[in-house]
Parts: C-alpha cells; sequence; structure tokens
C-alpha cells in the first residue's frame, strides 16, 4: 500500500500518539528545567520567534510547540511505514537521531536565524535579547545536551510503541 | 553617635557626609544602604561595595555576602580608586540609591537601583531580578575602580566567569544565569574575580548591570543609555506608593522611609513582610545570637498592618492581611511562629560553615529554630489584625471567619500554657505577661468583631475567658515586690514589651500601676532614650546584647497615650537621631558607641517608629498643641 495512502488511514492515530508523545517529552523537559540540569525551554525559543513580551512567547511557544510534535509524528509515521517498522527500538532510535540533530545543528545555528538571540559576538545592543545556547546548548547548562537527546528518545519511543499498538503492527514484523 | 549629619538636598529625602571606615574589613551596619525590588534586597556599603545579595529571592542563597564574610563572602565593588569624601541620599523617597564620591582627581556619582517593571508579563523580555550600577562623572576626571566576586551559595562556590561578547560576563550553569554587563573594561584576576579600572571625563557615564535567571534562558538586557527608563520606571513606582502615605505629622521624613522599608520588605510574589533582608548580623559583636530574619513572623503582623492601613496604603495592608490568611492555612487553627515568604513552614536552622561571620560572630545561622516554639501572642497579633482590618473597612469572608474562630478557640483552651513568648527565649518555657496581654487582645478583638457583625460567633464565651484573663494578668503580672509588671507571672525580671499594655488597651497609659512599671523599666532597662528589652541574663546568653529598637519606640507610644507630649517628643527626636544617615533602622543599637547590632534594615523597627509617631501625632492633636 502506498504510504501516504496509509497515513490517511491513519491521521488520527498519528494525531493522538503524536499528542502524547509531545506532552511526555515536555513533562521531562519542564522537570529537568525545574531541578536545575538545564534552562533550556524549546517552547520559549519558538515562541520568542514571534513576540518579545514573555507571556505571549510562552503562550504562542507551547503553541507551535504542540504543532511541531504533530508535524513530527507524521515524519516520523512516514519512516516507520518506509521502513515497515516500529517497535520498541527503531522509535528511540528515530528520537535520539532527531535529538542529536537538534543539539548539534539546531541549537548552534539557531542565534543566526532567531530575531532575539544573541550571540557569543555581540556587543551591547539598544534591545533586550536572549541567551545563546551556545555549541550543543551547553551555555543552557551541561545536562542539555544528554537530556534533550533523552527527551525525543522518548519522544521516538511513545510514538513508536503507540503507533504500532494501534495501527495493529507491521504485518512482516 | 550618628553615621552622618541629615541634610535636605532639593526633593531627594536625605543625604550625610562621611569617610568611610572598616573594622576587620567589615563595614559598620550603619553604613549600609538598601536597594531592592520587592523581591530581592541588595546591601551597598558607604564605599560603594554590594555586600549582601540573595537571588532570586530574598530567602534565597547568596551571591555576595562580603557581609558575614568579607574574603569568601563574595563582593561587587564599584568605587574610587583614591580616598574619597562620600555623601550619599535616596532619591525623591524611593529606594534609588545615589552615592556621591569626591576625590583629589575629581568627583563621581554611583546610582544603585533594583529596576522594577513597569509593564508586568506583557512587557518585553527582562531579566527576572537586576542591578543596576550607573557611574557618572561630575567634575574632574575622577578614577573608579570595580572588583565584581560572586560566590554562590553563600560563598560555598567559586565560580567560573565565561566572557560573553564584547564587555560581558556570565556564570552560569543549569540553573542560574547570571551576567555581568560592564562599559568599564574588566579582567578576570583569578578564578571567578574580575576587576578594572577607569578614569573619566566630567559627564561621562558607564554602566554595569547585572542581570539574573533561574531555571529559564538568560535573558541579555539592553546596554548604553536604556538604563534611564528603569530608572525612570522605578522612580515611577516609589513615587506613586509616596503618593499614597497620608501622613503630616511630626517626624515625616523618619516615618515616610519607614514606610518607603516596609514595602521594600514586602515580598511581591506573595504579599508576605520579611522581618528584615538579612541573616545572623550579631545582636552582639562576637556573639552567637545570630539569626535567620528573611521571614515573616506572625508577632510582627499587626504592627505591619497598623502601618500599613493607617498611613492609607490599603492595597498592601490588604494584601499583607490575605496573605497572613492564606499562609497559616496550612498549620490552621495551630500558629507557627514564622513563614516563609510563600508561607511554607519547613524552616529548620542549620549553620552554614562556609562563612566567617559578621566580625567573626559565628555561627552563620540559616533558617529558624523558632519555628517549632510555641508563642502564644501570635494568636492575639492575627485576631488584632483582623479587627484593625475590619475596622478599615475590610469584609472578612466565610473562610477567613471560620479560621479566626478557631484562631480564638486556640486561645481559649491554651491561655494558661506556659510558652516561650515574644523573644524567643529558648530556655524553659514561661507564663510571659506578654503573651497573657496578647491573649487577652486576641479575644478581645473577637469580641469587637462580633460586635461589629464582621465575625459570625456568639461572643459570650469569648467575653468570660477575656475577662479571665485580664483577671489573671492583673494579679499575676504585676510583681508587688517590683512595684511593676514584669516579664513573667512569678517573675522578678522586666520585660519592655509589657509597655504596649496600654496600647492593646488592657489598662490604662495612666493606670498608676503601669506609670510604675515604665518608671522601673525606664531606670533598669533604660539608656538615655533607648530601651533593652529585658533584664540581662534572662534569655541565657553570656554576651551582652545592645538595646533593642522597638522597645525605645514602645515607650514613646506609651508616654504619648499617658499624655506626656513633651517627653514623648523628646524622646521619639533622640531615637530618630540614631538612625543612619539613610534614615534606617537596624534590630539594635548599642548604647555605648551607636554601633547598629542585629539584621538590617529591621521592619520591627521601622514599625515601631511609625506607631510611635502616630501615637505622637494623635496626643499632639489631643493637646492641641505643638511640643
Amino acid at each position: 500500500m502506498n504510504v501516504l495512502a496509509t497515513l490517511g488511514d491513519h491521521w488520527f492515530v498519528v494525531l493522538v500518539w503524536g499528542l502524547v508523545a509531545s506532552a511526555a517529552m515536555a513533562t521531562l523537559l519542564e522537570g529537568v528545567q525545574l531541578l536545575g540540569f538545564s534552562r533550556m525551554s524549546l517552547p520559549f525559543l519558538f515562541g520568542a520567534f514571534l513576540s518579545q513580551s514573555r507571556r505571549k512567547a510562552i503562550i504562542i511557544g507551547y503553541g507551535l510547540y504542540l504543532a511541531g510534535g504533530w508535524a513530527f509524528a507524521f515524519v516520523y509515521a512516514i519512516l516507520f511505514e518506509s521502513a515497515h517498522f516500529a517497535g520498541w527500538w527503531f522509535g528511540p532510535l528515530v528520537g535520539m537521531a532527531h535529538g542529536l540533530f537538534l543539539i548539534a545543528v539546531f541549537l548552534p545555528l539557531l542565534p543566526f536565524v532567531h530575531p532575539r538571540l544573541a550571540t557569543d559576538y555581540d556587543g551591547p545592543d539598544a534591545i533586550s535579547r536572549l541567551e545563546p545556547p551556545g555549541r550543543f546548548g551547553l551555555n543552557y547548562g551541561r545536562a542539555t545536551p544528554a537530556t534533550t537527546v533523552l527527551a525525543q528518545t522518548l519522544y521516538g519511543l511513545i510514538f513508536g510503541l503507540g503507533y504500532q499498538a494501534a495501527t495493529g503492527g507491521f504485518a512482516h514484523v | 553617635m550618628r553615621a552622618g549629619g541629615h541634610e535636605t538636598q532639593g526633593d531627594d529625602a536625605v543625604t550625610t557626609s562621611s569617610r568611610p571606615r572598616r573594622v576587620d574589613g567589615y563595614a559598620p551596619i550603619a553604613d549600609y544602604g538598601v536597594i531592592g525590588d520587592t523581591r530581592t534586597v541588595a546591601l551597598v556599603a558607604r564605599d560603594g561595595s554590594l555586600d549582601w545579595l540573595c537571588l532570586p529571592n530574598v530567602d534565597d542563597a547568596s551571591v555576595f555576602a562580603a557581609l558575614l564574610d568579607r574574603v569568601r563572602g563574595g563582593r561587587f565593588l564599584v568605587g574610587p580608586t583614591a580616598a574619597a569624601y562620600i555623601t550619599r541620599r535616596y532619591v525623591a523617597d524611593s529606594t534609588i540609591l545615589a552615592t556621591r564620591f569626591a576625590t583629589e582627581d575629581g568627583v563621581f556619582e554611583v546610582t544603585d537601583f533594583m529596576p522594577i517593571d513597569a509593564g508586568g508579563a506583557d512587557a518585553p523580555f527582562a531579566p527576572a531580578r537586576r542591578v543596576i550600577r550607573a557611574v557618572e562623572a561630575l567634575e574632574g576626571a575622577p578614577g573608579v575602580v570595580v572588583d565584581y566576586a560572586p560566590r554562590p551559595e553563600y560563598g560555598a562556590v567559586v565560580p567560573k566567569l565565561r566572557r560573553l561578547g564584547g564587555r560581558a560576563w556570565v556564570m552560569a550553569d543549569g540553573r542560574d544565569f547570571l551576567l555581568l554587563q560592564s562599559d568599564i573594561d574588566l579582567t578576570q584576576t583569578s578564578r571567578g574575580t574580575l576587576c578594572g579600572e577607569a578614569r573619566l571625563q566630567a559627564g561621562e557615564r558607564r554602566v554595569l548591570s547585572l542581570s539574573h535567571t533561574r531555571n529559564g534562558i538568560g535573558i541579555v538586557p539592553a546596554g548604553g543609555e536604556s538604563y534611564l527608563r528603569e530608572r525612570d520606571d522605578t522612580l515611577r513606582f516609589w513615587q506613586k506608593y509616596r503618593a499614597t502615605i497620608h501622613y503630616d505629622g511630626p517626624f515625616a521624613a523618619a516615618v515616610v522611609r519607614s514606610m518607603v522599608t516596609l514595602r521594600l520588605l514586602t515580598f511581591s510574589l506573595s504579599g508576605a513582610v520579611v522581618a528584615a533582608p538579612t541573616c545572623s548580623l550579631p545582636e552582639a559583636v562576637g556573639g552567637t545570637r545570630n539569626w535567620d530574619y528573611r521571614y515573616c513572623w506572625l508577632r510582627d503582623a499587626a504592627f505591619v498592618l497598623h502601618s500599613f492601613l493607617t498611613m492609607g496604603l490599603e492595597e498592601e495592608g490588604a494584601g499583607f492581611f490575605r496573605w497572613l490568611t492564606h499562609a497559616t492555612q496550612l498549620t490552621a487553627p495551630r500558629l507557627q511562629t514564622l513563614y516563609t515568604v510563600f508561607g511554607r513552614t519547613d524552616v529548620r536552622e542549620r549553620e552554614i560553615r562556609s562563612l566567617e561571620g559578621y566580625r567573626r560572630s559565628s555561627p552563620v545561622n540559616l533558617g529558624n529554630g523558632a519555628e517549632s516554639q510555641l508563642q502564644l501572642d501570635a494568636y492575639g497579633a492575627i485576631l488584632t489584625s483582623a479587627l484593625i482590618y475590619a475596622d478599615h473597612g475590610e469584609r472578612l469572608g466565610r473562610s477567613e471567619q471560620g479560621r479566626l474562630r478557631g484562631f480564638a478557640d486556640v486561645v481559649r483552651s491554651q491561655w494558661t500554657l506556659p510558652d516561650n513568648g515574644l523573644w524567643e527565649m529558648r530556655g524553659g518555657r514561661k507564663h510571659n505577661t506578654y503573651s497573657k496581654v496578647m491573649c487577652w487582645a486576641a479575644l478581645d478583638a473577637v469580641v469587637k468583631l462580633c460586635e461589629r457583625g464582621a465575625l459570625s460567633a456568639d461572643p459570650a464565651p469569648y467575653v468570660s475567658e477575656r475577662d479571665a484573663i485580664r483577671t489573671a494578668v492583673m494579679s499575676q503580672g504585676w510583681n508587688a515586690k517590683r512595684g511593676a509588671f514584669t516579664g513573667a507571672f512569678g517573675h522578678d525580671f522586666l520585660d519592655a514589651s509589657v509597655l504596649l499594655m496600654p496600647r492593646l488597651g488592657i489598662i490604662a497609659a495612666d493606670d498608676p500601676r503601669m506609670v510604675a512599671t515604665f518608671t522601673v523599666i525606664d531606670e533598669e532597662l533604660g539608656h538615655g532614650a533607648q530601651l533593652r528589652r529585658y533584664s540581662k541574663g534572662v534569655d541565657g546568653f553570656q554576651s551582652t546584647e545592645g538595646t533593642f529598637t522597638a522597645c525605645g519606640f514602645w515607650a514613646v507610644d506609651y508616654l504619648a497615650r499617658r499624655g506626656d507630649v513633651e517627653a514623648a517628643y523628646r524622646r521619639m527626636e533622640a531615637l530618630v537621631s540614631l538612625t543612619n544617615d539613610l534614615l534606617l533602622l537596624s534590630e539594635e543599637i548599642d548604647p555605648e558607641t551607636g554601633d547598629f547590632l542585629g539584621n538590617f534594615p529591621q521592619g520591627f523597627s521601622h514599625t515601631g517608629l511609625v506607631g510611635a509617631a502616630l501615637a505622637l501625632n494623635q496626643a499632639v492633636a489631643g493637646a492641641g498643641r505643638a511640643p
């Protein structure tokens, strides 16, 4: 069966388990913040693209974060369908790769595209900016790379298991 | 005795002159000025050294604590490179502190403040907490020195500082982001320490900004002259507060500064009022009476509320009363002696070994062991607060009424028990006279609340119990041998708190027993206008503490109520002259040297000043003439 046609059949599963996986990932990352292991907040960073008000940035950011969680759920589902495989280890593997991309590529490049993020080379400016993430997001705390990869791995695990269970698994597995 | 002289300069409140002096590296407590944003507070010495700052909140761990350890505590100095003649003032009744250094090479001024955001949650990104130290050269070419040495966790951590961009330095981990932006070039002289010097020309400005964020992405505030907008916002906040203070009686400058200080000690995130923003400043230098006062004591409640509401500060008063009833929910109907700013009760006392203590007065204690004591006066504080609140036209909700009835029932059943008393003595419990008087005041307040329809309850049982307490106080509190009401039933020691009996209404101020009590207390506990709180040795400590600042004002209150306006005025005048140059007060004063002792600035002392001024003002109005 065509991958996209299959996704069309399973869109509700993708939305539900995408939401569950996003919620679990957000809970883990918020917990990490509250416990003082990392100060990174992806929702706040996303929201700050669109607003310089802290309150609005957090509200908008969580909306974008949820939308992003759903969008990536479709990407993960396409991967699973393409590979005809999900299961307990493939989902986490995809999540881990996603997490590694985030800390190695996305975060270090973010200051160059984010309108309100400072860079390590900036001098005094006329507006307040956000602290840059630095290499692997290490500016936000030493545990940031590990917790980010862990959170994405958890997302992959939950979505992978949920998707497999809800769609009845893949015939040849 | 004074740290400096009071003068008036234009619209600004107070200014004074003095050369800085440090003993063993420690500035006298009176040399400190206080700045804050009503969430945390910093103490800045006359010589320009910021020696105390806890982040993010007033009861969190310190980042700068040279106040308690000149070497390990950490400090943030912005001062002159050469000997200077120093004057300072608060700008227009605000908490913006301006310190002027006059050296042989020139004159410069440092303006210290913690910005108060005008925009709330919708305002542009701003750090959670910020200290701004703006330097402006006024004459000649003065030299400015900066020494920045943050030492988080009460001096236990020597942080790694990382350069961020051109002139910013950051100390960050997974929890905290502390950023220093400096227009003066700094170099790292040793791990965790930055130093720099600059020679400015008249008219030149340099800004140093310290920003802190916890559990979130750090904010890098705008640089340059943008601090002027924040200074103006902060000034507007304090001027608006000042405008709501209704007082036109004697000693107005001291009263206004006291009210501003009480607002500074009011924790905006909850409405709680901390006793003082410091911990373990000693009540006797070299002694062990070193306590953490960054909590809210119920005993202070009625004094604080009375000050706010009588001065017309309805919003602050209502906020504080709401906090009182909210915080005490956790333990109701029992009351604990003290609560954290968020109403928590886990404040076990522990020693901090990383700090040597102010002038080696150890131990440095965190938390407060008094939390587990029985203080019956706390019930009186809450219930008389409710009466003050209701008398100002505020309405008590049903749940509040229920809790107040619960407190009143505890008083009815427990007033006969011995307790630790107002002064939290750590020896055995006694039948403290003041505690019994406050139990009487508690039930008297309940009866009045019932009579005025503010509280739904049958007043009869409270009336009978109230009268029984009064009988006990008048018979057992009175000590015929001493010819005075003494500190506890069956004891001979004196306690200045009984001077509050007329204020609470249990006895008239001109009752011969009160007149005799005042005379004996003034003779035995008095040092000029000041009073010790109780007879020497009663608390079991070997060291001799100073006079207790609030007690001196209670004497003024008593004299004013007795109608002795002249004596009250003279005493008030003498006591106000003991404030430091910024009109701030500590908990105690060394009667021999005039040095401040104990935590600083102390809310209890400032409520004492306000209460005495109000009583005096009323007495003056009653007498129909100025003293």
